[in-house]
């Protein structure tokens, strides 16, 4: 028989918080196991704080930005507040969902209940937000305990972390969609997050760079996320901060969709 | 049959890979109540088509529909009643046991309150309860296989779908799920179950088809089958080569069928001791014989051949 048939439409069952949530739960349960790998995460910006601010701070004369004179640590803080929500992207919303889509199958599993990939997709985004929260808000504590807040604005440095982190963990995810071969992961390290940790306005002003290079620097969340939140907590905020909001509410949004319609193409074939 | 009994009803199913077909316009229905079986030899489309009825392979052209729903458009609200139990094992490592069968309650809203007892009594079906607090990695096949069984009963579903339920399982452990397949089934839950073991096709299922190279070749109760497509016994007879070609030459006409194989030669009979005492009496002599019942897989290889299909 060779009727040809036309192809169904393509549906794409939206998320429901109520089912991204579950997946929360699940990495709660998961992390009471491996409570000591969660805690990482939390070190890792508090070192380089310590040995590039108050180390190579020494020799650093204040940096302007925005009308203000800044110390070298009160400069680095928020740079390394950002790279504390990358921390929670890179674990929970790349490593993990590599290996749980790649070799643990456990995605393959959930699908077969009420969850969709979109579910699981953005209940994976929400959960990496999270950790990249928690990393942050202790960051913020740090600062605060080290005199490095300087504005009443970074009340709104805690939202901006989690903004930072939704959309950092769905461009993440888009990354878990694309990469198949563990060689992908260190690929993904050393082309992608490490540079983009070192030379996006995290350590130093990005008008330090050649004219060129500035509007490509720029164009990486991870300069919009610590310029956000470099204004918060200097008190350099102005209109132009919402460019920085728009940018990462944009990406969150755009990511997350591209990254369940890739993940769905992985997994439902 | 009316629709309303059929738990699945697939109409000229398709499931295209371009260019290659999976599962070529199939037509199927399965019973409430029934074990249904997907017979057939690897790459068949017996797996293909399970997806499909597990909503995680939308069809490719046809009509399918599982509980009275489309699986494409209500793939949760289908989900939310069938249980399945893939052919890989995906439990969820980074849990133990327990914490397996909490999590899958809760990804389909069981609430607490029954899951708690509902767990306890999985438990104890699979024979899990020792190992609850265990994780999954040290399991054995068999213990993983019990544990994914019963996370597919998590939701009291109407329908379990298990493909190849016992691949790669010790004779033991397959014999254990076997006997827990066999329990549910006397409970009165559908199963739909794919596999090439013929012995647990005979088992387990009230009614199969046979699918090969994309289509369903055949259909009905393992009993139906054998009786159509072999005879009740099979005569399974060891011969020197030297007078092998004189014993098929001499048996043609007085046996269902003749079969030469490298090392035997099987004759199709309803009664294979009459058989076997007629080739002594013609002066044959034998190195062994073997009287055995017609199976499953006699009317399998009949249809779908001997030569290896990959």
């Amino acid at each position: 028989m060779s009727v040809e048939f036309e192809p169904p439409p393509q549906v794409y069952p939206r998320p429901t918080f109520a089912r991204a949530r579950k997946l929360v739960e699940r990495n709660i349960l998961a992390y009471r196991h491996y409570w000591i790998a969660f805690t990482t995460g939390f070190f890792e910006p508090i070192f380089y704080l310590g040995a590039v601010g108050f180390g190579v701070g020494q020799f650093v004369d204040r940096i302007p930005y925005g009308g203000l004179e800044l110390e070298y640590a009160a400069f680095l803080a928020p740079g390394m507040l950002a790279s504390s929500s990358l921390n929670g992207a890179l674990f929970d919303g790349f490593f993990t969902p590599f290996f749980k889509l790649n070799w643990q199958k456990t995605y393959d599993g959930m699908l077969t209940t009420p969850l969709n990939i979109s579910d699981i997709a953005l209940g994976e985004i929400i959960w990496a937000m999270i950790r990249g929260t928690i990393y942050g808000a202790s960051f913020l504590l740090v600062m605060l305990g080290l005199g490095l807040i300087r504005s009443p604005w970074a009340v709104l440095a805690l939202p901006a972390v989690m903004l930072s982190g939704a959309a950092l963990s769905s461009g993440a995810m888009v990354l878990v969609g694309i990469t198949k071969e563990i060689s992908s992961l260190d690929k993904v390290m050393t082309l992608i997050v490490v540079p983009m940790f070192l030379f996006s306005g995290t350590f130093y002003p990005v008008s330090l760079y050649p004219g060129w290079l500035q509007p490509i620097v720029m164009a990486t969340p991870l300069y919009h996320s610590a310029t956000l939140l470099r204004d918060l907590t200097s008190g350099a905020a102005d209109p132009g901060t919402l460019v920085h909001v728009a940018y990462l509410l944009a990406m969150f949004v755009l990511a997350a969709t591209v990254a369940s319609r890739l993940i769905r193409k992985r997994l439902i074939t | 049959m009316t629709t309303s009994d059929a738990l699945i009803s697939a109409r000229s199913l398709t499931k295209r890979f371009d260019p290659f077909v999976a599962v070529d316009g199939i037509d199927f229905e399965v019973r409430r109540g029934e074990a249904f079986g997907f017979l057939g030899p690897n790459g068949a489309g017996k797996t293909s088509t399970m997806r499909m009825i597990a909503c995680i392979s939308p069809p490719s052209g046809g009509e399918l529909r599982v509980i009275g729903m489309d699986p494409v458009t209500q793939a949760s609200e289908v989900k939310a009643r069938i249980g399945v139990v893939p052919q890989m094992d995906n439990l969820d490592i980074e849990l133990t046991v327990r914490e397996n069968l909490e999590m899958y309650a809760r990804y389909f809203d069981v609430p607490r309150e029954v899951a708690g007892p509902r767990i306890d009594d999985l438990l104890d079906f699979v024979q899990l309860t020792e190992r609850s607090s265990s994780k999954v990695e040290p399991l054995s096949g068999g213990m993983k296989r019990r544990l994914t069984i019963a996370r597919s009963l998590i939701n009291d579903p109407d329908l379990i779908l298990l493909d190849e339920p016992t691949t790669g399982l010790d004779p033991q452990a397959r014999h254990l799920v076997w006997d827990r397949l066999y329990r549910l089934k006397q409970r009165g839950v559908t199963l739909v179950i794919t596999t090439h073991y013929m012995d647990e096709a005979e088992q387990l299922c009230d009614r199969l088809v046979v699918m090969d190279k994309a289509k369903i070749v055949t259909e009905g109760s393992p009993r139906d089958l054998i009786n159509r497509y072999s005879t009740r016994e099979v005569l399974e007879v060891r011969i020197d080569d030297e007078v092998r070609e004189k014993l098929i030459a001499a048996m043609q006409g007085s046996v269902d069928k003749v079969e030469s194989l490298p090392d035997r030669v099987l004759l199709y009979t309803e009664n294979g001791d009459a058989t076997l005492a007629s080739i002594h009496e013609q002066g044959f002599e034998t190195v062994s014989a073997l009287v055995r019942r017609a199976t499953l897989e006699d009317v399998f290889l009949t249809i779908t051949g001997r030569s290896l299909v990959e």
